[in-house]
């Protein structure tokens, strides 16, 4: 056991004893443990989202449902940039902007697959991520912000000017995606259901923004560069000492983001079918940052809240389509001043769970005995595997 | 030499705005983001009172400055109100904190403004529309003349108070050390309300002496003018206010430059590039003291 | 025996304050050794040069063979872009650098990682000696599983190590400062070091901790680790220490065992000041 978990890691010169004490084990039922609700809840959301359409197949839900989705790759992308890497993106629509303009030029004016170009756009937003990155990651935090907000401007400008993104009435008539012959068009026949056009690229979008978007994300989160992201957000110089390189692990979170952006931005692309720089002002940029914020930054569950409250509320509150940016931004201070976590904040306990939390150790003054009893374990053994047959 | 002028004018509107924001960043280490909507409220102030008097179409200049005046005090005490509300609660956050908030506070103000006056853009009642006479083969005219003075006018008053008073020391201390001037017996919540104040006027002031010069306000005018100010405090060195100063009029020049040499769409971007570049290269502006990073 | 760090003449002048002034000492295997000083003396000053968070302004660190400090040829300092080129990363050794060699550092005032739980700020210290890639980590492939739990395993020795006995799950946040401190030891260790720089390790322990800080620093030594410490409490340092370096002003003024330190009329001197000067 331990020679086969040692090929993970490298140059070791110094390993840890073996740990003294047992773990309990963590329980793992559905309303038990926090991962076991959290699986459940997923499951149950993805049920939701496949049901949705034998339920209302009419093509203003399903068009509402797909811009939904879509929300929260792009939400989820400036997650892994503000939420994880503490990096402050306004700019964040640029990338949305890149892969949208890419994916439509490569189709339109070159005549691409939808698929071909996904790896010009995934491209473009990594050479676009590291171009706006590479010089400006190394300023302070607030520096960093205004600095993504004039790329953002730039690219939105530059959309605006130039002959090959069609100017200030942009790319149309951008196609679906099709692949040898069959296209998202042609529809979908199983087992005599019907399935039209847009329910098939709605099935494609939410199957992409569930797959890439959230689990994707969320798995990079947990890993070893999800910790280094984090560990930069809470303090750079300990992550620097830490073995850390603080710009590597700030440039990927940006990478993740420009990428998670772009893909969304493909995606965008062809579920309108034409696109202008006027889709990609500041504005956009803003209420991406408050569907993070609002839900809570760093929190896959709040942020997928925060996106689809983002994304409908104009539908939904259809007669406060006019004050909508104005209650957005006095929420944005409210939830800053009063609840600067999110709605579900990523730190949140379920409430049930409560209860059984771990108790901090008390103000030590036992701590002498407990010395003694880990110095008579360690002394006289070789400090390589004390309890070996114990945890394998 | 027209390129020259025309950059000093809108050079002086960057160095009015980009004070403010120098001043609140170098004492309280705060990027206000809403500093570009407060000119954008001094201009509709001044809008608000010249309507509801039903003047329209004026040339004088007494008025202006009378408007000018009322502008100042009004932006003045909303930036106060912000500080006291929005900002003074979050004094001890993580700076990403303060900076979501600014933005909330600027989207409020930008749509709430919208709310009020609608979103087409408006005919400011004062023009200075007077005839041009040549100098050495530059247009210039009268009310640009007017515009430079007022701003020359309250940078200098700005420079005085900082320099000569009593609360300008209080500033300059805690700008160094915030809790150093505390035990020295400086009120700091009253300073830090004192330069939102004075910062807030001045972007005011620059609104008021925009809509004139225009002719135009819409409630979005502050978005782009609160870029290019922080680039101009940037370019300058921020929390330096001689720096805001210079580095507002070397943008204007730039400018206009650029867009005289690229084309006028490309201003903004010009601009930007600019920004990215002084960031990437020399952070702390042209006059900004070397910062030494201390863990 | 060549030593595991030499530190030789450095120095660090920040504007015209020299907080570090031509200081030179050595470091040997499993060895603990205490520097100390009167406040100010630029005791910290110096660690952060060591680990690589500040550049000096000249001198040399060897540490493992490998020099720390690098300095920039003169064709770029004639050219006055050395800042920023360090600020690129060129002509320096980035800290991360210095911890992937074996040096791991504490700080002054404790640096973990709040918003995360004990274990995952023990873990975060295995990044550098983790393999663990990107499409692994999406695919959650048999490879991330395996580094997963090897580095739980680690982190959990670890904790077990220093004597950390609550649960790996809470926030740091939540625990007493005593406790937070063995977890920040623990997290150094992580790193897999040969040098451990320890900044105040015990300042707000209280007797207790204290005892059992002294305890483990001889067990992280018997683990073969040379420890170095910054520390004010003498009676500590007097009891821990096997050799005593003593800065005043960023001066070296006595380099010795803790009986010749407690003998040194320089370090009297700079401790209780002499007659004339005492006010």
């Amino acid at each position: 056991m331990a020679l086969r978990l040692d090929v993970a890691l490298k140059d070791m010169s110094l390993r840890a004893p073996a740990p003294l004490f047992e773990r309990q084990p963590q329980p793992r039922g559905v309303f038990t443990s926090q991962r076991g609700f959290m699986l459940a809840l997923g499951l149950v959301s993805v049920l939701v989202i496949a049901v949705l359409p034998f339920l209302d197949a009419s093509l203003y839900t399903m068009s509402i449902a797909t811009s939904a989705l879509i929300y929260i790759m792009l939400c989820m992308g400036l997650n892994v940039v503000v939420g994880y890497a503490g990096l402050l993106d306004l700019g964040y629509i640029a990338f949305f902007a890149v892969g949208a303009y890419v994916s439509g030029i490569f189709t339109t004016v070159l005549g691409w697959p939808m698929w071909a170009a996904l790896p010009a756009t995934v491209l473009a937003c990594i050479i676009a991520g590291v171009i706006i990155g590479a010089p400006t990651l190394r300023l302070r935090s607030d520096y960093l912000a205004i600095v993504t907000l004039g790329f953002g401007e730039i690219i939105r400008i530059t959309a605006n000017n130039l002959e090959i993104t069609g100017g200030p009435s942009g790319i149309h008539g951008i196609p679906s995606w099709d692949f040898g012959g069959w296209s998202f068009n042609d529809g979908f026949n199983l087992f005599g259901i019907e399935f039209p056009e847009r329910v098939v690229f709605y099935y494609f979008v939410a199957a992409v923004v569930i797959v890439v978007g959230v689990i994707g994300a969320g798995r990079l989160a947990k890993g070893k560069l999800g910790r280094a992201w984090k560990a930069v957000r809470d303090d750079e110089d300990a992550a620097e000492a830490m073995g850390i390189n603080t710009y590597i692990a700030k440039i990927s979170a940006y990478i993740i983001g420009a990428v998670w952006a772009g893909m969304a931005g493909q995606l965008m692309a062809t579920h309108l079918s034409a696109i202008s720089p006027n889709s990609f002002q500041f504005l956009y940029s803003a209420l991406i940052l408050m569907a993070v914020v609002l839900g809570g930054m760093g929190s896959t569950p709040g942020v997928i809240i925060g996106a689809l409250f983002v994304s409908l509320a104009p539908e939904l509150l259809r007669d406060f389509a006019e004050w909508r940016y104005l209650i957005f931004g006095v929420l944005l201070v409210v939830v800053m001043l009063f609840r600067p976590a999110g709605l579900w904040p990523a730190t949140a306990v379920l409430p049930w769970l409560k209860r059984n939390r771990p108790t901090p150790p008390a103000f030590t003054d036992s701590i002498s005995s407990v010395e003694a009893s880990v110095m008579e374990s360690v002394d006289g053994v070789p400090h390589a595997d004390v309890h070996e047959g114990d945890r394998s | 030499m027209q390129l020259i002028w025309n950059g000093l004018i809108v050079g002086s509107f960057y160095a009015l705005v980009a004070l403010g924001y120098s001043m609140v960043y170098g004492i309280i280490k705060l990027l206000n983001f809403a500093h570009g909507d407060i000119y954008m409220l001094g201009a509709f102030v001044g809008f608000f009172t010249l309507s509801a008097f039903g003047i329209s179409n004026e040339t004088s200049i007494p008025l202006l400055l009378v408007i000018l005046l009322l502008s100042m005090v009004t932006t003045g005490l909303i930036g106060v109100g912000i500080e006291r509300v929005a900002y003074r609660p979050l004094r001890k956050s993580p700076r990403l904190a303060v900076l979501i908030t600014a933005i909330g506070v600027s989207f409020t103000l930008e749509y709430g403004v919208r709310q009020i006056f609608g979103p087409n853009p408006e005919a400011f009642p004062i023009r200075l529309e007077s005839s041009g006479f040549d100098v050495a083969g530059v247009r210039v005219t009268a009310s640009q003349i007017v515009l430079v003075v007022i701003a020359a006018a309250l940078m200098l008053v700005l420079a005085h108070i900082v320099e000569r008073t009593r609360q300008g020391r209080a500033m300059r201390a805690i700008a160094l050390d915030p809790q150093g001037a505390q035990l020295m017996g400086v009120n700091v919540n009253r300073v830090i309300s004192i330069v939102f104040f004075i910062g807030s006027s001045l972007a005011g002031a620059a609104g008021v002496m925009a809509g004139a010069y225009y002719g135009s306000i819409d409630f979005l005018m502050g978005f782009i003018i609160g870029l290019k100010a922080f680039t101009a405090a940037v370019i300058g060195g921020i929390g330096n206010l001689y720096g805001a100063m210079l580095g507002g009029l070397l943008l204007g020049l730039l400018e206009s430059f650029g867009s005289a040499w690229f084309g006028g769409e490309w201003r903004d971007v010009f601009a930007f590039a600019f920004l990215i570049l002084f960031l990437t290269f020399k952070p702390t502006g042209l006059l900004g003291a070397r910062v030494v990073e201390r863990m | 025996m060549s030593a595991l760090l030499e530190v030789s003449d450095l120095r660090l002048q920040f504007g015209g304050v020299k907080a570090v002034d031509g200081l030179s000492f050595e470091v040997h295997a499993a060895e603990i050794l205490a520097v100390i000083g009167p406040n100010g003396a630029g005791k910290t000053s110096a660690f952060n040069c060591i680990s690589g968070f500040y550049l000096p302004t000249s001198g040399s660190v060897r540490f493992d063979g490998r020099n720390i400090v690098r300095p920039a040829p003169d064709f770029w300092h004639a050219l006055r872009l050395v800042p920023l080129l360090q600020s690129f990363g060129f002509f320096r050794v980035l800290p991360s650098r210095v911890t992937k060699w074996g040096m791991a550092r504490t700080f002054q005032n404790l640096r973990l990682f709040r918003e995360m739980s004990v274990l995952d700020n023990v873990k975060t210290a295995l990044h550098a000696r983790l393999r663990e890639g990107f499409w692994s980590t999406l695919l959650h492939t048999p490879g991330y599983r395996r580094a997963e739990e090897a580095c739980v395993r680690e982190a959990r020795g670890w904790l077990d190590f220093v004597g950390y006995q609550g649960s790996e799950h809470l926030y740091v946040t939540q625990l007493p400062y005593g406790e937070q401190r063995r977890v920040e030891i623990a997290r150094a260790l992580a790193t897999s070091p040969q040098l451990l720089l320890l900044d105040e390790p015990a300042a707000g322990l209280n007797f207790n901790e204290k005892q059992a800080l002294m305890a483990l620093i001889r067990r992280i030594r018997d683990l073969g680790v040379a420890v170095v410490l910054i520390e004010h409490d003498m009676g500590l340092v007097m009891k821990l220490a096997e050799r005593i370096v003593v800065l005043n002003y960023g001066k070296e003024i006595a380099d010795g065992t803790p009986e010749q330190i407690a003998r040194d009329p320089l370090v009297i001197e700079a401790y209780l000041g002499v007659e004339e000067e005492a006010r």
